[in-house]
Parts: structure tokens; C-alpha cells; sequence
């Protein structure tokens, strides 16, 4: 019959202990002393904090590229549009302008660009128009 | 006394045809070099390049007209249409902004690739090749252009011509920049009439024009007026606006007055 190491409590106290109290090692003195909480607890705020950042962002992200895209997709119409459409989407086209300024995708620069572009066409078109 | 006379009117004469041929070559300016074909259209981009010790950047029009509408750079990438405007740096190429929007070592060359030897290839100087001998460039114009429709003018090549011939094809979407537009809706063609005697009128085609920039490219940044409300010159034209945003520096020249001036006579 072959003995199994044992994993009983017992047999463990029965090993000896290869290290004395100011030898265990690091991860265990932090538990039993304490002195780990703060790190522990930076990291999950930092984790926290990321995805925060992370979902804030891309909910951003993806509000603003969707008007965008809506917005600037009237361009190749903006002469069939009447002058109340016109007028609505230089409205948003402003609104979007402010969100994007705010910003800190390195992107903005040129959307900003971009959207001054589809309002100063919109802009034109209504004067053509006579709005 | 009268040889006195003479002399003060030939003096008031001289002095008349000075100031006139002063005020006159102030306004026409001095006679410019024509660029070789190869050059023609070509820009030379200098925000940053020189500050941080670096050639600036020769921009050849040609590879990129001939495989792009204007559109695609010029609104959906965001190229100011002024040279210079845009005020590149490194960090929006880098962000794949401007050049790096296609330039990213994938679509086309970007700033270093790694070769069968697993060495790194910089290349840098393909774009900051201004007065730098012996730049290698993937795409030679005299070939290209042996390929093309002949043109009087400008690069030599007949663009219009070699679009209608499908000798080239234009490029007006790149995915993940532009937006899906909604059809557009071709403008009628627009007839102005010179206000030269003997000078055809002319037919602008709005639906070509349309086709390659959009609408927004033109206005109203360079058409901010209404049909008729503002009477530009030929002096505006040559100076740079309207027409002169594009013809006589990438579009065919000024030089090629049968290229507007197309109504017939008779």
C-alpha cells in the first residue's frame, strides 16, 4: 500500500516549516500585516476607473460619429431639401460642432472640419433658397 | 522757348508712360515658370518639415488624381484646399489622419516597412523629397503618362478623356472615413456668358464638376455667391479664386481657353 501525501492540516503542521516568520514570504506578510490593502485597492479603482472611461468614451464616440454621418449623408441632396430642413440641420450641425470641440479624440480635428464643411454647404443652399 | 516746351511735355510724357507701366506691372505681376508636365500640380508642404529639420514635402497631384475623385481627399479626408491649410504633423499621420489615412504601410507605402531581410526600410524621403536627387519612386509620370490620353496643357494628359475612356478609374470611397452619402441628385449644367466680344460662351458642366468634388468642396467656400449676383474676371480666375482654385494649379490650366469656352458660335 502507497501512502499519499497527506493534506490534512495535521500532516501539514507535522512538516516543518522551511521558513521562520521574517522569511515568509512577501505576498503573506502583506495579508497578515495589512499592508497590501492600498495597493489592492488602487488597482481595482484604477480598473473601475478605466472602464468608466472606457464605456464613457465609447458611448461618446458613438453618438458623435452617428450624427455626423446622418448629418453630412444630406450633402448630395441638400438642393431638394426644403428651407425648414435646411434650417434644422444647421441647427444640429452646430450642436455637433460644440460636442466635438469638447472632445479629445485626435480625430476631432478633422471631423470638426468635416462638419463645418456639410453646414456651410446646408447654410448656402437656404440662401440660394431665399431662407 | 519752345524748344523748352517741347522738352517739359516730353518730360510730363515720359513721366506718364512710367507711372502707368508701374501701376500696370503691379497689377499683373511678374511672368511665372511653367511647370514641366511631371510637375504640374504638384505641392510643396512646409508647416513643420523645416522646424524639425526635415525636407518638405513634394505632394504629386498626378498619383493621386489619377486614382481618386477630389472629393475623397478634399472633404472626406479633410485636405484643406489651400496648400498648407491643413497643417499636417506627424502625430495625424501617426493617428491615421491626412496622408495616413491610406499611407499606413498597408493600403499604400507608409513610413517604414520591413523587407525580406527583416530589416526595416525607412521612407521617408518618397514624401520629403523637395530638391533631394536620387529618390526612388515606385510610380514614374513619363510611363503613366504614355498610357494616357494626350492633353495640351498642364500634366500633357487628357483627364476628362481618359476617365471617359476608363482608363482610369476614381476611387470615392475609403472605408472607415467616408460616409455613405445619399444618391446625388446631378445639377443642371450652367451657361455664362464671356464678356469678351468673339469669345465663346461658356458651358460650365455642373454634373462632371459635381461627380468629382461633391457639392461642399466647391461651396460655398470657393462659389459663396448666387448664380449671377457677383461678376468675377478673368483677372479673379487667374489670380487664384473661383475657377483659379483649381485650374491652373491641378485642373487644366487657364492656358486652355477651349476647355471653358466651348459654346459654339454658330
Amino acid at each position: 500500500m502507497t501512502l499519499l501525501p497527506s493534506r490534512t492540516p495535521i500532516a501539514r503542521d507535522a512538516t516543518p516549516n522551511p521558513y521562520s516568520d521574517s522569511e515568509k514570504p512577501m505576498k503573506r506578510q502583506w495579508i497578515r500585516t495589512g499592508t497590501g490593502t492600498p495597493p489592492i485597492l488602487l488597482g481595482i479603482l484604477i480598473l473601475v476607473s478605466c472602464l468608466l472611461w472606457t464605456s464613457a468614451t465609447m458611448a461618446e464616440g458613438d453618438g458623435w460619429k452617428t450624427d455626423f454621418e446622418r448629418l453630412c449623408g444630406y450633402t448630395d441632396i441638400a438642393t431638394t431639401l426644403e428651407p425648414s430642413k435646411l434650417t434644422e440641420l444647421i441647427g444640429e450641425c452646430d450642436l455637433l460642432l460644440e460636442r466635438l470641440q469638447k472632445l479629445s479624440d485626435p480625430k476631432k480635428k478633422m471631423y470638426i472640419f468635416r462638419t463645418k464643411k456639410c453646414r456651410d454647404l446646408f447654410r448656402f443652399v437656404l440662401e440660394t433658397k431665399g431662407g | 522757348m519752345g524748344k523748352l516746351n517741347k522738352t517739359r511735355f516730353l518730360t510730363v510724357c515720359f513721366s506718364l508712360f512710367f507711372l502707368v507701366s508701374v501701376s500696370f506691372a503691379a497689377t499683373y505681376g511678374a511672368k511665372k515658370r511653367r511647370p514641366k508636365p511631371h510637375e504640374y500640380g504638384s505641392v510643396v508642404i512646409n508647416n513643420f518639415s523645416a522646424k524639425n529639420r526635415m525636407r518638405p514635402v513634394v505632394f504629386p497631384h498626378w498619383i493621386h488624381r489619377a486614382k481618386h475623385t477630389c472629393r475623397l481627399c478634399h472633404v472626406d479626408i479633410g485636405f484643406a484646399m489651400r496648400a498648407g491649410g491643413t497643417e499636417i504633423t506627424e502625430e495625424d499621420n501617426k493617428a491615421g489622419l491626412y496622408c495616413g489615412a491610406c499611407h499606413d504601410g498597408q493600403q499604400v507605402f507608409g513610413q517604414s516597412e520591413t523587407n525580406e531581410k527583416g530589416e526595416t526600410v525607412e521612407h521617408c524621403d518618397r514624401c520629403h523629397s523637395y530638391r533631394k536627387d536620387g529618390v526612388v519612386f515606385k510610380n514614374n509620370f513619363y510611363e503613366f503618362k504614355k498610357t494616357m490620353p494626350a492633353g495640351r496643357f498642364g500634366n500633357g494628359i487628357d483627364w476628362l478623356k481618359a476617365e471617359d475612356e476608363g482608363r482610369v478609374k476614381l476611387v470615392d470611397y475609403l472605408e472607415g472615413v467616408s460616409i455613405k452619402r445619399q444618391k446625388l441628385k446631378n445639377p443642371e449644367d450652367i451657361e455664362i456668358s464671356a464678356k469678351e466680344t468673339g469669345m465663346p460662351d461658356i458651358i460650365f458642366s455642373h454634373r462632371k464638376h459635381a461627380i468629382w468634388n461633391g457639392c461642399e468642396l466647391c461651396h460655398p467656400e470657393i462659389f459663396g455667391v448666387n448664380r449671377g449676383e457677383v461678376r468675377y474676371t478673368m483677372q479673379d480666375i487667374f489670380d487664384g479664386r473661383y475657377c483659379g482654385a483649381c485650374h491652373d494649379l491641378v485642373a487644366f490650366p487657364n492656358a486652355d481657353c477651349q476647355g471653358c469656352h466651348t459654346k459654339p458660335v454658330f
